[in-house]
């Protein structure tokens, strides 16, 4: 059984390999990365997706969400930092630069009619960018089907 | 919501994430969140 500061140990090294090759890691990475076996690395990922830390892929066991960053592409981008970052959703994505304390451009498009929409920001304050947010489930939901939401 | 509010949102969620100590926000943390951002209704209700 692995420990909560294990699951934290984990958990951050996601997020430096996750900054450091602009890519999600995989399980293997992490474990090679920790010196730790694969076993213990899927244990406090399983766990921490109990705890509503990320998600994982239902068949591979890899991770899909490290919120608020997504390992496949979506049409919600941020530019920061001189890469491009995917997110699950417009929520997330503003939030890659405030997640990395940097100002970033995003882009999305809008759900209904895939117009393309663009948007800035820095610190939580939008620099330029209109339009509505939708969000499609109260949230008691979020977490019921996260590949939906 | 609006974009504005959203990136409020997005900022107030997600800005200590990546610090050693961050962590998903609590049931309380994020209702106070959702107050300051005047979402009160029961759709930002999370239990």
């Amino acid at each position: 059984m692995v420990s909560e500061a294990f699951e934290k140990t984990v958990r951050l090294k996601i997020y430096e390999l996750l900054l450091a090759d602009g890519s999600m890691p995989r399980v293997q990475k992490l474990a090679d990365s920790l010196a730790e076996p694969l076993d213990r690395i899927n244990e406090a990922l399983k766990n921490l997706r109990q705890k509503k830390s990320l998600v994982l892929m239902p068949q591979s066991g890899e991770i899909l969400m490290c919120q608020p960053w997504c390992a496949i592409p979506t049409p919600h981008v941020a530019h920061v930092g001189g890469r491009d970052w995917f997110a699950p959703c417009i929520w997330d994505v503003l939030a890659i630069p405030a997640a990395m304390n940097l100002r970033g451009p995003i882009t999305t498009s809008c759900p209904c009619c895939g117009e393309r929409m663009t948007a800035e920001v820095d610190g939580g304050k939008l620099l330029n960018g209109t339009g509505i947010v939708h969000i499609g489930l109260p949230a008691k939901q979020w977490w019921d089907d996260p590949f939906f939401t | 919501m609006s974009v504005d509010t959203c990136a409020k949102l997005a900022y107030d969620w997600y800005k200590d994430r990546l610090d050693p100590d961050g962590r998903r926000k609590t049931p309380d943390e994020a209702k106070a969140i959702f107050a300051s951002l005047g979402l009160t209704n029961d759709f930002w209700n999370l239990e």
